[in-house]
């Protein structure tokens, strides 16, 4: 057994290994030019693509538009749950402006009153919308 | 976004202000930071890796990803080279996860071309040997060594690279460097230590 380590044989002590730590930090590893411009010409690369992309998003996205009114649509219905919608819509606005007959009649008969009272939200919107 | 090429001067600017002024498409800022920061990757790379094309391909990989997150840096939350620190020895134990397990003897010789110009015959063959030792360590063990005793980080700074508490840094140090004077102890005469 000739590998047998000497047992009397000391280990390194704390100095000893503190000068093996400084013989390896004095060994400059020290970047090649090669090095140094792949990395520079990363950075100029990473710098491109940033300006092309803030150009890109400075622009107004037309597509995203598209994108966007078309999903307001498909939750409406589709088109002809739009078209409905804006039907009823301007239904609602023609009663609320000139109120038909039975509309008054209902109102006498549930409220006990025919007089229509309007708030509103912004004076003199309904008359300029009724004299046009 | 254009590239600015005005000259900064490179005394008394932080890597943090460095970073910002890249950011904002200052070339001359990416060159200030190439300079300073890729000597200390590379370094601690090649410590770890103990292969200088590996570690050379690690710092490019790791200052690509500080050019990437150069506009969403947090001034204030972390040093710069603590955060490259951290990037740079998980890109390395991914490396060293994805290579077989070697031994002592696939370690590479050293570089021959590497300068040494200054060092003494004997402060190369210490180097050498403890290069060799390290490549031994466990990779953990390896990367805490070499921020502390290598790069001369505070162990503070060593337990946020690595992700683990100051203690767990300290007990790392320690056993590697047993382990390492262990590795070291039968070159003992060959490296020229002497017990007075």
């Amino acid at each position: 057994m000739t590998d047998k380590q000497d047992p009397f044989k000391s280990e390194l002590t704390d100095d000893h290994l503190e000068s093996a730590f400084a013989a390896l930090r004095g060994q400059e590893v020290k970047p090649s030019n090669a090095l140094l411009a792949r990395i520079m010409a990363d950075a100029e690369e990473v710098t491109r693509d940033r300006a092309a992309h803030e150009t890109s998003a400075a622009i107004p996205d037309r597509k995203g538009l598209r994108i966007w009114v078309r999903q307001i649509m498909a939750s409406l219905g589709g088109a002809p749950g739009a078209v409905g919608l804006a039907a009823m819509a301007c239904l609602g606005v023609g009663i609320g402006l000139n109120p038909p007959a039975v509309i008054e009649a209902l109102e006498t008969t549930y409220f006990g009153v025919s007089d229509v009272y309007v708030l509103e939200m912004i004076p003199d919107l309904q008359g300029e919308l009724i004299d046009g | 976004m254009a590239l600015d090429a005005r000259p900064i001067s490179d005394a008394g600017v932080t890597d943090e202000a460095l970073l910002v002024l890249f950011a904002n498409g200052d070339r001359e800022a990416a060159r200030l930071l190439t300079i300073r920061l890729a000597p200390i990757v590379l370094s601690h790379a090649a410590r770890v890796l103990g292969d200088q094309a590996e570690a050379e391909d690690v710092t490019q990989e790791a200052l690509m990803r500080l050019w990437k997150i150069a506009p969403d840096w947090r001034q204030g939350e972390a040093k710069v080279t603590t955060w490259l620190y951290r990037v740079t020895a998980n890109l390395c134990t991914d490396r060293l996860r994805k290579r077989r397990p070697s031994g002592l003897d696939d370690v590479p010789e050293p570089d021959d071309g590497r300068p040494s110009v200054a060092q003494s015959m004997q402060d190369a063959a210490r180097a050498e040997a403890l290069q060799q030792a390290l490549m031994t360590l466990p990779e953990r063990q390896r990367q805490a060594v070499v921020l502390r005793h290598i790069e001369g980080r505070a162990n503070p700074e060593i337990g946020e690279i690595l992700g683990i508490s100051t203690e767990a840094v300290e007990s790392l140090t320690a056993r590697g460097k047993r382990a390492l004077a262990a590795a070291l102890a039968n070159r003992k005469d060959e490296l020229g230590f002497t017990d007075d």
